[in-house]
């Protein structure tokens, strides 16, 4: 039956994590975490934790609270909204992939806090598409060995565990992909924070024979890609409601700025110039929201969800680059100011825009989905 | 009808590029791409060299030390400029200096003048306040008379070059109780007059800013300017001295883009040469030719007499919006390396792209909000009533 509202357990969950990261995931702790080099909060990670989190997706029998990946998708919006930087969509989406993999062991870490997993797709060829996978998986005596590069990996240098895509067979077709854990302090793993826009930590991985072992594999060996697609769908479904959550903050932002501020005599917000764009922006928080929602619930499910994610991850993009540029130019110069808050919105939406694939690969996958 | 450059007008234009040629160091260069709107030490030295050779005032006339020359000549020097992003002294000599050459004092002439001829002194414009922005007539820091001096309360904000200039153009009410735009005057202000306090800002596009308090800053009664009262009359003047803009800063992203996608192979083939690409460079470089066009043609009616006013509007929104699209295509064409820092080893073309993403917003508010320029396409373009 059609639903598409929040149930009541879901409005506390929404209610109880919009408080508790206005209370302690303030601006201020935002500023600090975007100039420390680990890129999050170990301690506001220990609280999520805590607050039951991590557990949201998994099941009880491994120790989680039997949600779903829609509260999950709730609570990447939250996230969003306070644009707090953590790699809570990666573990998650790492962590179901580890539970599929019937990795209990890691995936009770997981719940703990104790352990974080990102995964590790992209390369210098940053396209989400099997060819551009190209990390080399060399098989020895009892494991791999691993050499290549990965590039704007998010959270790689915080990472305690790397759930990288490479090759292990010979050259075989494009969607002949291995994956493979590798610990994030791994002996010839060198890894380098990058300085992007968005200030979030995404991380380059210089891989010089790096040893894994053969039960560090994750599914069957040239196997990878279905795991991948689905763990890279799952990522980019959670993606898409962080940024659905942004856009809908920087509009309530925009409007109660425009509300307030007074020029010829009267609130800005009394002008239909900005009254229009307002308005153009609420199209678009509400489509970047609807379509998110939809793309985790397709992943809830477990459908392929290659066209509702790639809608929704395309449309937020979109809706929330749409979004800052109009709230800053709304705001006039404060907007502008390194001290206000809009702009850690501003840059981080462009980040979120072109990482995990840009809009037009985001494009190219629903080309595909439609069989174009 | 003629779209061509005169021959005299075409050897001015290879002698200007044989000056930026002849000055334009790498250490200049790196120096004036971290710096963008303020200017360093490099660039000082750079802005005084054209003052020693005369190129600082090509525009003014020859009685206060110019070259005199028309407007398309000034069009050409400032285009040269842009497209290697190098200072031109900005508003003090394009703005303010005209304006005192017609309203000033004769000792005001002969005590600025010429030491803005030579970058010797700058202004920074002090016009917005926290609370009158787009309604700047609406303004709050007072200016009072007493005896010989005018005695200065109040706050500016996003006064620009105020960490490096030597006065402030400050704009003060005189009458409060006169209707909003006819108690307003103009005031030049030392920076280190005792009293004034610069404190900076910083942008999300990494330049810097300030604010500027004012708290019992005593000034001669002979640094008004013009005549008291008469400020918004000369502001809407010095405004009109600045409808002169050029369109090669825009360029030169489109041709940082042009670059990258002519040197990054994907797939087997440059991106240049995939179409979806292609179209979309070449549908910017439309654009940017078009805002050429925009820019000659307000070049081309000052140099007719004519003052572009509606026109410089439409230059305006094209440009800022333009350098908005190319910030946007940019990050189609380059996805996650569009996001990568000047300061990122791996940053292509010195992260200037990304910078662009950062700095773009300010082109659509500063100087007059796009949504203000809009209106006044409208009102006094199109004759539309006011709402
Ligand atoms: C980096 C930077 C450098 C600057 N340098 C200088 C400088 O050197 N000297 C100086 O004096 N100033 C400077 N400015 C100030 C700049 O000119 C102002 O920011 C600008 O005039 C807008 O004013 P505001 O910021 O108060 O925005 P507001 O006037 O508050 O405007 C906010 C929004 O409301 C919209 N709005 C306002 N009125 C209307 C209307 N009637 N109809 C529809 N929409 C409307 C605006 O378009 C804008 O989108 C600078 C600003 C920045 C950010």
């Amino acid at each position: 039956m059609i639903d598409l509202g929040w149930s009541e357990a879901q409005t506390m969950l929404r209610d109880s994590a919009r408080g508790f990261l206005a209370k302690e995931a303030p601006k201020s702790v935002i500023r600090r975490i975007e100039s420390d080099p680990l890129g999050y909060s170990p301690a506001l990670w220990r609280q999520m934790a805590a607050l039951g989190w991590l557990a949201m997706p998994f099941p009880e029998s491994v120790g989680g609270v039997g949600g779903s990946l829609i509260d999950a998708g709730l609570l990447a919006e939250e996230l969003g909204r306070a644009c707090l930087p953590s790699p809570y969509i990666h573990t998650v989406a790492a962590g179901l992939t580890l539970l599929e993999a019937g990795r209990t062991d890691l995936v009770a870490k997981i719940i703990a806090g104790d352990l974080i997993v990102v995964p590790a797709f992209s390369e210098a060829d940053p396209r989400p598409i099997p060819s551009a996978v190209k990390l080399a998986m060399t098989p020895v005596s009892d494991g791999y060995r691993l050499s290549g590069l990965k590039r704007f990996v998010e959270y790689g240098d915080a990472a305690h565990l790397l759930l990288c895509s490479g090759r292990a067979g010979q050259a075989g077709s494009d969607d002949a992909v291995t994956l493979m854990l590798v610990a994030g302090d791994a002996p010839g793993l060198a890894r380098r924070r990058l300085a992007t826009t968005g200030g979030d930590p995404a991380a380059e991985l210089g891989f010089e024979s790096v040893l894994a072992a053969a039960g560090d594999l994750v599914g069957e060996r040239d196997r990878g890609w279905p795991i991948m697609e689905r763990t890279f769908n799952r990522l980019c479904a959670l993606r898409a409601a962080e940024m659905a959550g942004g856009t809908r903050q920087v509009l309530e932002m925009t409007v109660e700025y425009t509300k307030m501020r007074v020029q010829f005599g009267r609130a800005l917000a009394t002008f239909q110039a900005v009254q229009h764009i307002c308005a153009d922006m609420a199209i678009m928080a509400d489509g970047a929201e609807l379509a998110a929602r939809q793309a985790v619930w397709a992943m809830d499910r477990g459908l392929g969800g290659n066209f509702e994610v790639g809608a929704a991850k395309a449309f937020a993009g979109q809706a929330y680059t749409f979004a800052v540029s109009n709230a800053v130019q709304l705001h006039g110069g404060i907007g502008y100011m390194e001290e206000y808050d809009l702009q850690f919105y501003y840059r981080r939406a462009r980040s979120e825009e072109v990482m995990m694939g840009t809009n037009e690969d985001h494009l190219e996958r629903v080309a595909r989905a439609l069989g174009l | 009808m003629d779209f061509s450059l005169t021959p005299e007008q075409e050897s001015f234009q290879k002698q200007v590029r044989q000056f930026i040629h002849e000055h334009l160091t790498p250490e200049l260069r790196a120096e004036v791409e971290r710096e963008q709107y303020a200017i360093g030490p490099l660039g000082k030295q750079f802005v005084r060299l054209m003052g020693q050779q005369g190129w600082l005032g090509i525009g003014w006339p020859r009685e206060y030390g110019g070259q005199g020359r028309g407007a398309i000549d000034q069009w050409l020097f400032l285009e040269e400029m842009a497209l290697e992003n190098l200072p031109t002294g900005g508003l003090t000599l394009n703005s303010a200096g005209p304006t005192l050459m017609r309203v000033g004092s004769e000792r005001q002439k002969q005590e600025y003048l010429p030491r803005i001829l030579t970058g010797e002194i700058e202004f920074a414009i002090g016009y917005t306040e926290p609370n009158a922005g787009s309604d700047l007539a609406s303004l709050q820091t007072r200016a009072v008379r007493e005896g010989d001096s005018y005695v200065i309360n109040g706050q500016k904000i996003y006064t620009s070059a105020a960490h490096h200039s030597t006065h402030i153009w400050l704009l003060a009410r005189t009458d409060p109780k006169a209707a909003k735009h006819r108690g307003l005057s103009i005031f030049i202000v030392p920076i280190d007059a005792p009293g004034v306090t610069v404190r900076p800002l910083a942008t999300m596009g990494s330049e810097r800013s300030n604010e500027v308090f004012f708290e019992d800053v005593r000034i001669p009664a002979g640094n008004l300017v013009g005549e008291e009262n008469r400020g918004w009359y000369y502001v809407t003047m010095a405004l009109d001295f600045e409808r002169l803009m050029a369109h090669n800063r825009t360029r030169r992203y489109l041709e940082h883009l042009m670059d990258y996608a002519r040197s990054t192979v994907v797939d087997g083939c440059p991106l240049s040469r995939h179409p979806r690409v292609r179209i979309a460079l070449a549908r910017l470089a439309v654009e940017v030719e078009v805002l050429r066009l925009f820019s000659l043609r307000s070049a081309w009616m000052i140099e007719c007499g004519q003052v572009p006013n509606v026109e410089a509007s439409v230059f305006k929104i094209f440009m800022s919006e333009l350098n908005q699209r190319i910030a946007v295509a940019a990050q189609d064409i380059m996805g996650p390396y569009a996001t990568l820092r000047a300061e990122d080893p791996a940053a292509p073309i010195e992260g200037r792209l990304e910078k662009l993403y950062r700095s773009f917003p300010l082109y659509k508010f500063a100087g007059g909000t796009n949504e203000v320029m809009r209106n006044i396409i409208a009102q006094r373009g199109l004759g539309m009533p006011r709402g």
